[in-house]
């Protein structure tokens, strides 16, 4: 039962607190659970811990695929053509959100990206070793980069005009 | 063919076997570490794993599972472990506040877009939904509610929308709704 004095506190006294997500999203499951927990005590019945047991095991599992993913993550950041040839510009970002928003969209879109991480440390050691060649590359680059940036532009307009 | 050449060739082809199967593992266990995921963020760039990050303006904190960069920005995704392959209400007020903290310390821009994957506790599936997070506005006024349910201000504390909550709730011999363990959920 909520008392009325209870109610004339106010929330002011707290909001300077700093809330957690996770906090906040029990308002979508049970407004009563939160004020039940101030008033007797924050309690978990032993479905509840059985299910968090559960949960905190398979998010350990998840927590290890994401470490081993963000490895490679790092590992690819560093032997992108477009980077060593154009470095971080509005052309690297065109190709960037190209790859994201059509190649990666596409099963052989996918294959082409692995095939491309798998060999782009080759080319750069390639590129880096030749100034001439660099010159070339970075010219053909800014023209694909120009094709995909209205590409991309396309695709956004397209994917904003069905909500997403 | 002599007998030592036929033996290193049996050596070399069984170098050559180990060395295939070693990489196609390799590989299995990539494919596996994106189990579940999206196809648009399949190789995705993946920024931040199990980071926590806080609005000192709105004061709120909030620990993410996973944030993957595609197309010039941010897009987070929360893993749930669950017996029904649903998303929550919960999952979005949850994400959506991971976007705020993450947005106002990094100064970057999240995606409105974001995935809850989730893990069947029964067979290990795991499937992606797409949700939309609500506005920063939302999230303020969210967290507004919260701290007035928690003083007891303002209109008073919401029921559970489903009394199967209540089955396993801990507060259940306290509060006003008390569902019937017999009765599937039925309030009496």
């Amino acid at each position: 039962m909520v008392q009325s004095h209870d109610r004339a506190s106010g929330a002011s006294n707290t909001d300077a607190r700093v809330v957690s997500a996770s906090e906040i999203a029990r308002l979508a499951f049970c407004e009563r659970q939160i004020r039940l927990d101030v008033l007797r005590g924050r309690r978990t019945s032993e479905h509840q811990r059985a299910a968090r047991q559960r949960g905190d095991a398979a998010h350990r599992g998840f927590y290890e695929e994401s470490k081993r993913l963000a490895e490679r993550s790092a590992k690819r950041g560093k032997c992108f053509i477009s980077t060593l040839a154009l470095g971080e510009s509005p052309e690297t970002h065109a190709l960037r959100q190209f790859r994201d928003l059509y190649l990666r969209r596409r099963p052989w879109g996918r294959a082409f990206i692995g095939a491309y991480y798998r060999f782009s440390p080759i080319a750069c050691d390639v590129l880096a070793a030749s100034p001439r060649l660099l010159l070339v590359t970075r010219w053909l680059l800014r023209l694909l980069a120009a094709a995909a940036g209205v590409a991309v532009r396309m695709r956004l307009r397209k994917d904003c005009s069905h909500g997403t | 063919m002599a007998p030592e050449a036929i033996g290193l060739l049996t050596v070399l082809g069984l170098v050559v076997v180990a060395t295939l199967y070693s990489l196609s593992r390799r590989r299995d266990d990539f494919a596996d570490d994106e189990r579940g995921l999206p196809a648009s963020l399949r190789g995705a760039r993946l920024v931040h794993a199990e980071e926590t990050f806080r609005s000192v303006v709105r004061r709120l904190v909030a620990r993410l599972d996973r944030a993957y960069e595609v197309a010039g920005e941010l897009v987070l995704v929360e893993f749930k472990t669950r017996r029904a392959d649903v998303a929550y209400m919960a999952d979005v007020i949850e994400l959506s506040v991971q976007r705020v903290a993450l947005q106002d310390e990094r100064q970057v821009r999240v995606s409105k877009t974001a995935w809850v994957i989730t893990q069947n506790s029964d067979t290990g599936k795991r499937v992606p939904h797409r949700v939309t997070l609500l506005s920063t506005e939302e999230v303020e006024a969210l967290r507004h509610r919260y701290l007035e349910v928690q003083a007891g201000a303002g209109r008073a504390p919401a029921l559970a929308r489903s009394t199967n909550q209540c089955l396993h709730c801990a507060h259940r011999s306290a509060c006003e709704r008390k569902a019937d363990p017999f009765s599937q959920g039925r309030l009496q």
